[in-house]
């Protein structure tokens, strides 16, 4: 049986993991990191490059490198949000006739779902040439305010990219930091003491 | 009918026991057909899962085996990787106090041992000004202006070196790049 490949499919870097013997192991990619940066660009000589490559060249090149294609996902051209997002963008988008988004590189357009696709096969390689077997299968992250339309969209990227997407699991806690995490106690706790103190008084009384 | 010559034992005193639930009014030969093919059908079904199961075990051991073997070649490349990563710094300083012209004479015999055991380890150097820009060696910081569509795409400056041993980089040299604009 193929292994499965759980890909994190993030706005900045992407990650890859197995299971083996019952425990997760991430993966390196071809460039021996274990984060791939969710970047592809189309050089001057027509190749495609993935992740670190990508993102190296990008200077050079800016109207032909996409970066953070999660934000616009399964969104429409006309939401608020990606209008704000599509202005600190270096490169081209437009409306599809479905009301969609298609961004361009070199001529060409494409979905954000074949962007996303082509991230995607980058790790599905690596993780086959890692591992020395064929990867048909995977299982791919996604946060938890993600609506419906984008989780099928990266479930079609996935599907674009050869992988039989088994599950979108959702990332239930949100990256916060530890200074975060302290304010929100303390404001609970603070909230929950008050709330004490108003019951406390109401008896009181 | 061919006569008994047994000694003491006639054929109707011969009483044959019946087997195991027959004729005891556990259920008629069907249903113990039933019942011992489906038994028969679990043991299948838990037979091609074990066996799945120690397939897959095989496969990762034998994966494992081939991964160490790759691990403990590539070790020796890690090694030199990290050890050179935390001289880098000292030898990036070096070079540039080198570039201004800062440095006493004895240190510059100490650049060039440390130069010396580099080239011992097997590092090659990464990023020379006239070089095609490689995404795979070099990383752009910047874009200067290009004469002619023949230095579009060159190094035009080599802002800190790389380095790499074999086909492993192990720092992309920054660098900046010819761009021409054709109009």
């Amino acid at each position: 049986m193929a292994k499965i490949l759980g890909i994190d499919l993030g706005t900045t870097n992407s990650a890859m993991a197995i299971v083996e013997g019952g425990e997760p192991r991430v993966l390196e990619n071809a460039e021996g990191a274990r984060t791939t940066p969710s970047i592809v660009a189309i050089g001057k000589t027509g190749e495609r490059v993935v992740g670190t490559l990508a993102k190296r060249q990008s200077v050079t090149n800016p109207l032909n490198t996409i970066f953070q294609i999660k934000r616009f996902i399964g969104h429409s051209f006309d939401e608020p949000a990606v209008q704000k997002d599509k202005a600190s963008v270096p490169f081209e988008m437009h409306k599809t006739e479905s009301g969609g988004i298609e961004v361009k590189m070199t001529e060409k357009w494409y979905r954000p779902e074949e962007i996303s696709a082509m991230i995607l096969g980058k790790m599905k390689a690596d993780a086959e040439a890692k591992l020395g077997e064929k990867i048909t299968q995977a299982v791919i992250t996604v946060p938890a305010y993600f609506n419906d339309d984008q989780r099928s969209a990266t479930k079609a990227a996935g599907q674009i990219a050869g992988l039989e997407v088994l599950r979108i699991i959702t990332n239930r806690r949100p990256r916060r930091s530890r200074m975060d995490l302290i304010k929100r106690r303390m404001r609970r706790s603070r909230s929950s003491t008050s709330a004490a103190a108003r019951s406390t008084s109401r008896y009181s009384k | 009918m061919a006569e008994w010559k047994g000694d003491d034992i006639a054929p109707e005193d011969i009483v044959i026991e019946p087997e195991h639930g027959e004729d005891r009014g556990e259920g008629k030969p069907e249903e113990k057909i039933a019942k011992m093919r489906e038994e028969l059908k679990v043991c299948r079904q838990e037979k091609q899962e074990y066996m799945d199961g120690w397939q897959r075990a095989k496969a990762d051991y034998v994966n494992a085996l081939k991964r160490f073997g790759e691990d403990s070649k590539s070790a020796e490349v890690r090694g030199k990787v990290k050890a050179v990563e935390t001289l880098l710094p000292a030898f990036d300083a070096l070079e540039r106090s080198k570039e201004h012209g800062e440095l006493p004479e004895g240190f510059t015999a100490i650049a060039k041992q440390l130069e010396g055991a580099f080239a011992a380890l097997g590092l090659e150097e990464v990023g020379k000004v006239g070089e095609q820009f490689n995404p795979a060696l070099h990383e752009a910081l910047g874009q200067d202006a290009a004469d002619s569509a023949e230095t579009d795409g060159t190094i035009t400056a080599v802002l800190e070196k790389g380095w790499r041993v074999g086909e492993t980089v192990i720092r992309p040299a920054k660098v900046r790049v010819g761009h021409f604009a054709s109009e």
